[in-house]
């Protein structure tokens, strides 16, 4: 069966008696939505406010990111391993609440990571400044310990996502994508003249405030396996990653994935697209070694011509992209690595904390040191008083009128690594 | 397995055929001191870089060390180019000269946990 995503074009949202769409307006019963988020025993309070574009509005800190969706037919639900169960997903439709975005905030530990400006010079570097945004501000139970507290945050925000997206369930859809779920041997016996491409993901899998899950499961403990692309635009992914704001993959990015979206339109013309291949990002050395040597394995019993990698975060994770793109390419299969950089104030320093002389198509998706001044905005959704020791701030980052200046790196995804941003490159 | 830390939480770390070596210096002189450790015959089992922390967003690292008759891993490379980068990166920002109290603590846990994952 093939997988359908039923795209519902949201064009404001507005607080109301009743959750539900009408006219293209997203209406949402505050009280209910609340009381619903409220029922998770580790949950002190959860309180739901609105950002629009264009507002005077800062977002501080963000944990998470997700896109409201509902699974109308189809096995399986949203987010299996955590709102449905385990059942794969991927096929069938799920209808998307195009233009929304569930935001989850609330402090876990005293280090903020993350904001988002809904107006002013940073709304140009974020997507989400463009979203039509539901703020969830999370106050966990006195005393959680940071896993508990840290989960609890996390799958309030995909509960929040699965309520809203509930309201889409019986709205016909504006359009319909649909995408080819044919096997893998009737892909490559429809185009045996086209190259054979695969797309690897990479997910951060480090601890506490730096994992994934895959079908509910920590990506830590698992070896590269290959999974449909629609899996992943039906929420078998989902972030813990709580670090490193401006490149780290909120689950929004899983569900909408620029590179799977442009290898899925290429599909059949120019490439086969033979799938995806996630693999996770380990601490241990052995364990990247381990993954990087499956992943080539893999690649290399499909048949493979070409690769597409992708990051999730910066620093050891570019030690993994090194390795796969190395033993890749000693494989014989081609590769382009998906990145972004930490290139100093100037851009003129080594963008990236590992290379390799095989990495030589590789695209930066911007430096994260990039500074930038904003102005104060007139509201503040969290905490705004922590800046100075955010991913991008420094001492005497903000200011005594409320204005901060910060390295790009502190805007949420404003350098993500799978091209879902703003910034491009001019040539002179 | 040898652990080199300065973050003080896992001095109290312990287990069978664990040894920790504690040291309060800055991150960077921590990776230089673990470079000449390595030179021992000590093959690093984790990245300098672990976790998504960038070396001016904190100021704690915990590596693994284990004796291996030949040592793998490119510890020499992967901690030279570590310590290149923490310096690239103290150029562009430095660490605060004062955290809170609170922030320290949890960067400290954060470090912690991270490294237990691989100690079973």
């Amino acid at each position: 069966m093939d997988f359908k995503l039923g795209r519902i074009k949201i064009k404001d949202i507005q607080f109301g008696v009743k959750t539900e769409i009408i006219n293209s307006k997203l209406y949402i019963n505050k009280e209910e939505m609340e009381k619903k988020l409220r029922e998770n025993e580790a949950i002190k309070n959860v309180k739901v406010e609105i950002a629009k574009p264009g507002e005077s509005i800062r977002i501080i800190p963000i944990k998470d990111i997700i896109e409201p969706r509902v699974k109308v037919n189809g096995n399986g639900g949203v987010f299996p391993g955590f709102e449905s169960s385990v059942e794969s997903v991927g096929e069938g439709q799920t209808n998307v609440l195009e233009g929304v975005a569930v935001i989850s905030s609330g402090k876990i530990v005293n280090f903020q990571e993350g904001l988002i400006d809904m107006s002013g010079p940073a709304a140009d570097y974020v997507h989400f400044s463009k979203t039509l945004n539901i703020v969830l501000l999370i106050e966990p139970v006195d005393y959680l310990d940071k896993h508990a507290h840290e989960e609890a945050v996390r799958v309030t925000g995909l509960k929040a996502a699965a309520y809203i997206g509930e309201a889409g369930r019986n709205i016909k859809p504006d359009e319909v994508e649909t995408y080819d779920n044919s096997s893998l041997i009737e892909k490559v016996m429809r185009n045996m003249h086209l190259p054979k491409v695969v797309y690897i993901p990479m997910v951060l899998s480090q601890g506490l405030l730096h994992d994934t899950y895959i079908y509910g499961l920590d990506a830590k403990g698992i070896l590269p396996t290959l999974i449909n692309p629609a899996e992943l635009m039906d929420g078998a992914v989902v972030s813990g990653n709580c670090a490193g704001p401006c490149h780290k993959n909120v689950t929004f990015l899983y569900q909408n994935n620029p590179i799977i979206e442009e290898l899925s339109n290429l599909h059949g013309k120019t490439i086969c697209f033979m799938g995806a291949i996630i693999t996770n990002e380990n601490a241990m050395l052995k364990c990247k070694d381990r993954s990087s040597s499956y992943v080539a394995k893999i690649c290399k019993s499909l048949g493979i011509d070409g690769a597409i990698i992708s990051e999730d975060g910066g620093g050891n994770p570019e030690t993994d992209l090194m390795m796969n793109c190395r033993k890749l390419e000693a494989s014989g299969i081609k590769t382009v690595l998906v990145t972004d950089e930490y290139a100093g104030r100037d851009g003129g320093s080594q963008g990236l904390a590992d290379i390799t002389p095989e990495a030589d198509a590789v695209v930066t998706n911007g430096n994260g040191n990039m500074l930038l001044k904003l102005p104060p905005m007139d509201k503040v959704l969290g905490y705004p008083e922590v800046v100075e020791i955010i991913t991008g701030g420094f001492e005497g980052s903000l200011k005594k009128d409320g204005s901060i200046e910060v390295e790009i790196a502190a805007l949420t995804s404003s350098c993500n690594e799978v091209g879902f941003g703003r910034l491009t490159t001019k040539m002179r | 397995m040898v652990i080199i830390s300065n973050n003080p939480l896992m001095k109290d770390v312990s287990g069978t055929n664990i040894k920790v070596i504690y040291k309060k210096i800055s991150m960077l002189d921590l990776l230089k001191e673990s470079l000449e450790f390595s030179y021992e015959g000590y093959t690093l089992l984790n990245h300098p870089l672990h976790a998504n922390w960038q070396m001016n967003q904190t100021p704690y690292k915990t590596l693994l060390f284990e004796h291996k008759k030949i040592r793998e891993y490119n510890t020499t490379f992967y901690l030279n180019q570590s310590i290149e980068w923490a310096a690239n990166l103290a150029c562009s920002r430095q660490l605060p000269e004062k955290w809170p109290h609170n922030c320290l603590r949890d960067l400290q846990e954060i470090d912690k946990e991270n490294v237990l994952n691989y100690l079973d």
